[in-house]
């Protein structure tokens, strides 16, 4: 690579875990005297992690919660250091956690203006050139010496964002900003990135998969501190795929995985079992997407009280696909204040989940307004296609986790 | 190809982490703007506060003190106390808010990449305006009572800096170990409440038992104060006391700083 910006190479970081952090005076002093000292228990957040950057590429980073993104994104932006390995830019860089860091509710637009810019490492000449500029990019002169307390959420995140795209980096490195702010806002982002198309790179961190897919030109996607698998969205499609085929074969009979015993208690609620399964068939069969899905909770409820039961399915990537509680108008028929053992079953219908894997989480709460537990990533359960009636070219391609049923209609 | 920034785990040496800071000294200005802006945002007397706060202390020590304490040179008790008083609150100001700065920009610390030093030092700056704030009264006051001034008096830039190193001897400390240790930030209180009372602020050394008089040696305030006094009402001064006490001072200045720069990289791990 010719016009290389950035190069990481096997970084690693590792945190002792909390137990062994001497965070009071106290124990660093009584630590002094003992021959225990500091305990081996590591945490590798991050663990020979290398890539490379080139001129005009957006790179996505992708993974779950704790597969070292945040880690890998404050090392980048210079804000904590690896333990070891080097990172090297090969040309001006910024970060860009949150729009509007440093920015000070007290400060008027422009004392902001100048705070953040000065922040990102410009010159104060710098910005009283391209103040105008900025003040035109965020649309807002009018309230640009009103204290930006006063501003509203959208206004604000404007006149952050029009900061960041003053900086003139040559890799802009952003952490799930993309995703926030009104409709006006995602405009103003989505038309600097068409403008800035292969002049600017950029490192996008994100768990959320679907919008990446729009702009990234290259994924890398992490997985306990390691990166697992790097190429184009289509190789990293294949790589999941992959995965969740070689689950399948390596647990046949994969009962255990749709069928948790989970032995809870809370609140005088006594948790026992959670299990997802397609309607007419056992625990642990093939569940295609034309098959009706059930969910099932069973617990034993104390008298004299409701207990509603939410549940959450969620992609690999902890973004929420759907969500549903038995609190929800259309549950009605549900019988209230029913006590002793009781079973929950929540009927998905068919022909509405795509196929994939999906994560099942649960809130159970009493009497309506107390959620008294909250359980996450209960299990993963795959959805798979009905190969029998799919007579659809494109079938396998389609992403997303939704595939409901419905209808087209073409006209002349 | 020569790289624009590496990052690794390397140490920064001391010179080139003061030139980070000397790129980055606009920051020290913006932020100790800011910090005033905020400091009198939505207050109805604004600046005028930073001249109430010396005025009442030195009303409250000239009326409980000035017949208690005798002074043995002829100067009025008001001029003798505010000269004390202003090195003691800069002092306290040094190492009070260069403590606790750290902590109160966390959100900035865990999101921004800039020399965290720059914090601290933004905070010199502020007590530095309310330090000429405090020194327009003494003139004032001086005036008013007819006191006169001396050439000395040109020796004050040195003194001042004399005062800054002094606190910061102690404020780098604090800033960087609180961070680890958030003992250190209830140690401040205690530093800033008792050590008026240890420190010749609002009586002179003449009234101190001779055999306590070693204390100074290792006293770098009790010798900043006696600077001043020195330049603004002509006061004699130990030299030795002075030299000694301001070598420790300078030794700890220079331990804090490298103390700092090594802290630095972990700072936001420990937020």
């Amino acid at each position: 690579m010719s016009d290389l910006l950035l190069e990481v190479k096997n970084i690693s970081k590792s945190f002792r875990l909390n137990e062994n952090r001497k965070d009071s005076l106290k124990e660093a002093i009584t630590s002094m005297f003992s021959f225990k000292g500091y305990s081996d228990k590591q945490f590798f957040a991050l663990n020979n992690v290398s890539f490379k950057l080139g001129k005009g590429e957006v790179l996505g980073i992708i993974g779950k919660n704790g597969a070292g993104k945040s880690t890998l994104l404050r090392i980048l932006s210079g804000i904590t250091q690896p333990d070891s390995g080097e990172i090297n830019f090969y040309g001006k860089s910024a970060s860009i956690l949150d729009v509007g860091a440093g920015f000070h509710p007290e400060l008027s637009g422009r004392e902001n203006v100048f705070l953040a810019a000065q922040l990102f490492g410009l010159t104060k000449e710098e910005i009283e050139r391209k103040y105008q500029s900025i003040v035109d990019f965020s649309g807002i002169q009018k309230f640009i010496d009103e204290p930006v307390k006063n501003y509203s959420a959208g206004m604000y995140l404007r006149l952050a964002f029009a900061v960041v795209a003053h900086i003139d980096a040559e890799v802009l490195i952003f952490d799930e900003v993309l995703g926030v702010g009104d409709a006006e806002f995602q405009k103003k982002v989505s038309d600097y990135l068409a403008a800035t198309t292969g002049k600017v790179s950029f490192v996008v961190v994100s768990h959320n998969l679907g919008s990446l897919m729009k702009i990234a030109t290259r994924l890398i996607l992490m997985d306990k501190g390691t990166v697992i698998k790097e190429g184009p969205l289509s190789v990293i499609n294949d790589y999941m795929d992959e995965v969740n085929a070689a689950r399948k074969t390596a647990h046949p009979s994969a009962n255990n995985s749709c069928l948790v015993e989970l032995n809870d208690t809370a609140a005088d609620v006594e948790l026992k079992r959670v299990g997802v399964k397609a309607v007419g068939k056992n625990f642990g069969d093939t569940m295609l997407d034309t098959d009706e899905i059930e969910l099932m909770v069973e617990l034993t409820a104390p008298p004299h009280s409701t207990i509603d039961i939410a549940f959450q399915l969620s992609n690999q990537f902890d973004q929420p696909i759907f969500a549903t509680s038995s609190l929800h108008p259309a549950s009605t028929e549900f019988s209230q204040s029913l006590s002793g053992t009781l079973t929950y079953i929540c009927i998905i219908p068919a022909d509405f989940l795509n196929k994939g894997m999906f994560t099942l989480n649960m809130f159970i709460v009493k009497d309506k307004q107390h959620i008294i537990i909250r359980k996450s990533n209960i299990l993963d359960f795959p959805v798979q296609l009905n190969s029998a009636v799919m007579n659809d070219f494109f079938a396998q391609q389609y992403p997303g986790g939704l595939k409901p049923l419905h209808r087209w209609i073409i006209k002349s | 190809m020569r790289p624009v920034k590496t990052i690794s785990n390397k140490e920064y040496s001391l010179f080139s982490y003061l030139n980070e800071v000397w790129k980055a000294r606009g920051l020290v200005f913006t932020f100790a703007r800011r910090d005033l802006r905020i400091q009198y945002a939505q207050t109805y007397l604004g600046v005028l506060w930073s001249i109430i706060q010396p005025l009442t202390g030195l009303l409250i020590f000239t009326v409980f003190f000035q017949r208690l304490i005798p002074l043995p040179f002829k100067v009025p008790y008001a001029v003798f106390a505010f000269t004390g008083m202003m090195g003691w609150f800069y002092f306290t100001q040094l190492v009070g808010q260069s403590g606790t700065v750290l902590m109160h920009n966390q959100n900035l610390i865990k999101k921004i990449h800039f020399p965290r030093l720059v914090l601290p030092l933004s905070k010199m700056l502020i007590g530095l305006v309310e330090f000429c704030i405090s020194l327009a009264l003494l003139v004032i006051l001086m005036l008013v009572t007819r006191t006169p001034f001396s050439a000395k008096v040109l020796l004050l830039p040195v003194v001042v800096v004399a005062n800054i190193i002094v606190g910061l001897s102690i404020g780098i400390w604090l800033s960087a170990l609180t961070i680890r240790f958030r003992d250190f930030h209830h140690i401040i209180p205690y530093l800033v409440g008792f050590g008026i009372w240890l420190t010749p602020v609002f009586y002179p050394t003449t009234i101190v038992p001779e055999r306590y008089n070693w204390i100074y040696y290792f006293h770098p305030v009790a010798n900043v104060i006696a600077l001043y006094r020195w330049i603004f009402i002509g006061t004699p001064l130990n030299e030795m006391q002075l030299v000694v006490s301001m070598s420790i001072a300078l030794v700890m200045f220079l331990g804090g700083l490298v103390f700092f720069i090594r802290n630095e990289k972990f700072i936001a791990d420990y937020l």
